[in-house]
């Protein structure tokens, strides 16, 4: 059996690790990818929510606002430094990259145009950050990474508490206020969907689950996310395409995803549907508002020079 | 056990009903210390940010502070108080008092919910 199988035999029979001289190279590198798009999506949320905030309706909405967005740095900042212990720099990770070296979620490329799709951000998009932590928090055999989530988890839960408090305020109102609602949840649960990665049936085998570096598989992470979001829509009278299917046991969305994206307009193109290399292209060549968000991050440092 | 330690306890209110307190408004209190903070994984007597309860006439009157100004939780504090009080049947109607004496401080806080919160990641 060779080193690295081995010690997969050893973490999925519960063995945890916690100093970086018992990883294996595989296990490293492993830790390495996913830290850094836990890390880069967790930095680049801040300043994709950071203007709306200042739109917020009331004072005390927008104390909440700023405060998720000083939260989200201080997620970031777990994962950088976390990133330190395996041999990367935390400078050159912040200001030493160029926008399309960032490895965020696809989501977080996008303009937000108005309180209801930053409200939605929250809703949506925190929550499938809590559905991909809080399984790395219960399963990950990385010790230092479990113990930072503690903080992290109870962090989101007030970040998706506020998002949801704000949708059903939204639709409550009615009016344009509900319309925006419902336009923001048409572009951005299909960015949700596709947030989880390629379908189960799809993956030959998966580094993360190997190493036991997360638990659960893309698809049983989508389910969990629909799980919430398709009941709180439905309460709220939010259309999006997902229902539960009682026969099968499960939720199932409504469209044969991935599909075509048109950024400048922010619409999918439900019947043209693309592959998963052209999603993994997409999210390569980054969004549109990827090189001013990464420059609201950088800027700072390159005027101050510090 | 250090000497801190014991300061710690020596300053620390201990956040309750007082003597005098109805069964009701010690009801209250417990209802109150199974809210658990938005942002942190401690209740809010155990923060101590609720200064008194007084319940008269169908009303529950509390008193409560923050930790800190622009409280990012406010609205949520607020909503959960008045939510957890008007489940009491002989509660119909809950004012908040915000009040800020005594201004809050970490001394408030016990031994053991600093060491709950330490354990968390947050050193006070």
């Amino acid at each position: 059996m060779s080193t690295e199988a081995h010690i997969q035999e050893e973490l999925q029979n519960g063995r945890m690790i916690e100093d970086v001289d018992e990883m294996s190279e595989g296990y490293k590198e492993a830790l390495k990818v996913i830290l850094l798009v836990s890390g880069d999506t967790e930095l680049m949320s801040a300043p994709a929510y950071y203007e709306q905030s200042l739109n917020a309706p009331t004072m005390n909405a927008r104390a909440s606002c700023v405060s998720i967005i000083q939260d989200e740095l201080g997620h970031a900042h777990y994962c950088y430094r976390l990133l330190e212990e395996l041999g990367m720099d935390r400078e050159e990770l912040l200001y030493g990259r160029k926008p399309h070296e960032f490895r965020n979620t696809y989501g977080f490329d996008q303009p937000l145009d108005n309180f209801a799709e930053l409200v939605t951000g929250h809703g949506f998009w925190d929550r499938a950050g809590i559905v991909l932590l809080s399984d790395v928090h219960e399963n990950t055999s990385w010790g230092p990474w479990k113990r930072a989530l503690r903080k992290v988890a109870k962090e989101e839960q007030f970040h998706l508490r506020h998002g949801e408090t704000w949708m059903r305020r939204l639709a409550d109102k009615g009016g344009e206020a509900r319309e925006q609602l419902q336009r923001a949840a048409d572009w951005m649960m299909p960015i949700a969907i596709v947030w989880f990665g390629l379908p189960d049936d799809m993956k030959q085998h998966d580094d993360q689950l190997d190493y036991r570096i997360k638990g659960k598989t893309n698809d049983q992470l989508r389910q969990d996310w629909l799980s919430t979001a398709v009941p709180l829509c439905e309460d709220i009278g939010i259309d999006i395409p997902a229902h539960y299917d009682a026969d099968a046991d499960e939720y199932v969305v409504e469209y044969d995803f991935p599909v075509a994206f048109d950024e400048e307009n922010k619409e999918w193109d439900f019947d043209q549907p693309i592959s998963w290399s052209d999603v993994m292209d997409r999210w390569k060549a980054r969004g549109p508002a990827n090189e001013r968000y990464v420059e609201l991050i950088q800027s700072g440092k390159i005027m101050v020079g510090v | 056990m250090s000497t801190t330690d014991t300061a710690a306890t020596a300053d620390a209110v201990i956040p309750g009903p007082a003597d005098g307190a109805s069964d009701l408004e010690r009801a209250c209190w417990a209802a109150i210390d199974e809210i658990e903070d938005p942002h942190m994984p401690v209740s809010l007597v155990e923060l101590g940010m609720i200064y008194d309860v007084a319940v008269e006439g169908g009303e529950a009157t509390v008193d409560l502070t923050f930790p800190c100004m622009g409280c990012p939780a406010y609205d949520m504090v607020l909503e959960d108080l008045e939510t957890s009080l008007l489940a009491f049947d002989g509660v119909d109607e809950v004012t908040i008092d915000i009040v800020w004496d005594p201004v809050w401080s970490k001394d408030m806080l016990t031994p053991e919910v600093r060491a709950k919160l330490n354990d968390w990641g947050l050193a006070l």
